[in-house]
């Protein structure tokens, strides 16, 4: 056993070179360094995010690697369809979740807020991030950009948004020359958003006047005389795929909008219904399409 | 025919139209918006109107029919799943065309209605004969399950399940060419039929045995009678979504009025559900304006007060 031997033959020297290291304060430096790089080395954080919109900003963020666990409605970017799903949007398996044994779970508000109740009874920790406005978002993306350590990604995805946005605005016409918009959700019921709804704010950027501004709720059903009566200059529909039968639809022949084609149908409703990365665009692709009636209708005259 | 129409009271069929008359007018008068042009009165409100008084009278003459013949005081046109078959085979069809669409509403309306009765016969048939009770037994089981088998769909198909979820909360606006017109022939011709076998309607309510003893076919009216009425609630089902309360509740009240004959009791109870549905959609879409809350819960709110109304003065007088 020469190996032995030699151990033993250096025991006195390494003990006190060892016993510089033992005394109390270095100790505990030296284990936490160590626990901390096992943490970074070994176990990165493992996410679940339960909206699409979050999936979406955490992809934005560079944070994909982290995400364990997605919802079915996860679909953007692609890569996401390939990350484990834990349920649908409303109805999340709970065991899924535990079995991906997460670090957080980020959840949207609304129909999630009881599952998120669920989940933190459980003793893991979850965060909402629901954002209704523009501040909101912003918040939402500091938040999710300080849990997955990519504060800077998120500092410079705010900025990049509010750049974008900032040029938006500084094209908006003047307030009184905003044309009218009446946005669709549902076509059956006839439901709408108002104010407290991010589409609400994202219209407006846009440059469109909601003509339902105070409704009591973000998300109401309203009745078609109403529309009528208020007579919008735009439609905008958001009911994936029953668009053409807009101009089939008894009595919609009144409003003004129908009447001269007004209706906005080609924009990808997650765009501007997910408070995510891509709502800017929804935006953009909203004030381009009013710009480009402006003009036709100028260059009639 | 003849025996039907000598037995109508000319009184009270009179007194009843004029009621439906002017709740039409109050239907087209009253509206979110109150200095509402000619334009919007005829081609928003109207159809509107129309579609309640259709729903409305089919949902009824439905109730009636079911309860006349389950002999059972609670049945109405959700009770042996013709209602939910209906929901499963709008929700297929919605699927299939991927949105909310007249043909497919109806179609698979019309075709879910129709399958699940006609199962729900089978089930119950014993040795050529379908007793009440386990007609009512197969319906209500086969309604759960249907119900469960649309859950089930929807949850597979969350973004179309969106729409026929919201869809089938119930709305009277038509939402397409036509959709009046089939709703209105399908209830007329359910309407008819069931009119039809009034009297057969009258003896089976007596009980099956004195119904054989009098020489009636009781499986082949109940048959007749039972795919009528599933093809006015499919098709009802299809134009407007699930409206709770109107087929239960007013052939209830109609027979506390007018009397249980069938004769009268089918006619005076569609023009009885063609008002109330008309009243509680009109106070549907004003109440609350611009929003619209959704019809079905005004039928319960106006409906079982007036039921409880009605039950107290029969007892007290």
């Amino acid at each position: 056993m020469p190996k032995q031997g030699n151990t033993v033959r250096h025991a006195q020297p390494r003990q006190a070179w060892l016993g510089f290291f033992m005394r109390r304060p270095f100790k505990i430096t030296f284990l936490l360094l160590l626990a901390l790089l096992l943490t970074v080395k070994s176990e990165a954080l493992r996410i679940i995010s339960l909206s699409p919109s979050n999936t979406e900003l955490l992809f934005a963020l560079g944070a994909e690697n982290d995400i364990v666990g997605v919802s079915t409605w996860c679909d953007y970017p692609p890569e996401a369809k390939s990350i484990p799903k834990v349920g649908d949007f409303s109805n999340v398996s709970i065991e899924k979740i535990i079995a991906l044994n997460p670090d957080i779970v980020i959840t949207s508000g609304y129909e999630q807020s009881y599952i998120a109740q669920e989940i933190r009874t459980l003793g893991i920790p979850v965060e909402v991030v629901e954002p209704r406005t523009f501040d909101e978002l912003y918040k939402g993306i500091n938040l999710l950009g300080t849990i997955t350590g990519k504060s800077e990604s998120a500092n410079r995805l705010i900025s990049e948004m509010q750049t974008a946005l900032a040029r938006l605005k500084s094209a908006l016409p003047a307030p009184d020359h905003r044309p009218t918009i009446f946005i669709e959700i549902y076509a059956r019921p006839l439901m709408t958003a108002s104010t407290g709804s991010f589409l609400n704010e994202a219209i407006e950027i846009a440059g469109f006047k909601n003509i339902f501004p105070d409704l009591p709720r973000p998300y109401c059903q309203v009745s078609l005389e109403e529309v009528v009566a208020q007579n919008p200059d735009w439609l905008l529909i958001l009911d994936m795929d029953t668009t053409g039968s807009v101009l089939e639809r008894p009595g919609w022949q009144l409003i003004t909008a129908v009447k001269e084609g007004c209706i906005i149908d080609s924009v990808n409703p997650d765009l501007l219904l997910r408070p995510g990365p891509r709502i800017v665009q929804g935006i953009g692709e909203l004030s381009k399409i009013r710009e480009s009636m402006h003009e036709k209708t100028n260059s009639g005259n | 025919m003849k025996k039907q129409i000598a037995a109508i009271n000319i009184r009270q069929l009179l007194i009843l139209i004029a009621i439906l008359v002017g709740s039409v007018f109050i239907g087209l008068a009253v509206g979110p918006v109150s200095n509402a042009g000619r334009e919007l009165i005829l081609r928003i409100r109207l159809p509107r109107v129309l579609m309640a008084a259709i729903v409305g009278g089919g949902l009824a003459c439905a109730g009636a029919v079911f309860q006349g013949i389950l002999k059972n005081p609670l049945a109405d046109p959700f009770i042996i799943g013709t209602s939910s078959g209906a929901a499963l085979g709008i929700a297929l069809g919605t699927i299939a065309g991927k949105a909310i669409q007249p043909y497919t509403s109806y179609i698979g309306g019309i075709a879910g209605a129709f399958v699940v009765t006609l199962a729900v016969y089978r089930i119950a048939r014993i040795r050529r004969h379908a007793p009440v009770e386990t007609l009512i037994l197969a319906g209500v089981i086969m309604s759960s399950f249907v119900s469960a088998m649309t859950m089930l769909v929807m949850s597979l198909f969350r973004r179309e399940a969106s729409e026929v979820y919201f869809f089938l909360m119930g709305t009277l606006q038509p939402y397409g060419r036509g959709v009046i017109t089939i709703t209105f022939i399908f209830v007329v011709i359910g309407a008819l039929v069931s009119w039809f076998f009034a009297r057969e309607l009258n003896i089976l309510s007596q009980g099956e045995e004195t119904a054989l003893h009098l020489g009636i076919e009781v499986e082949k009216v109940r048959r007749i009678l039972f795919f009528s009425a599933s093809m006015v609630v499919g098709s009802v089902v299809a134009a407007s979504g699930m409206i709770g309360f109107v087929g239960l509740i007013i052939p209830h009240i109609v027979r506390l009025l007018t009397g249980p004959d069938h004769r009268t009791l089918i006619p005076n109870s569609i023009l009885a559900g063609a008002t109330l549905l008309i009243l509680c959609d009109t106070l549907a879409r004003t109440i609350a304006r611009p929003v619209e809350i959704p019809v079905g819960i005004v039928t319960a709110l106006c409906g079982a007060p007036f039921f409880v109304y009605l039950l107290l003065k029969r007892k007290r007088g």
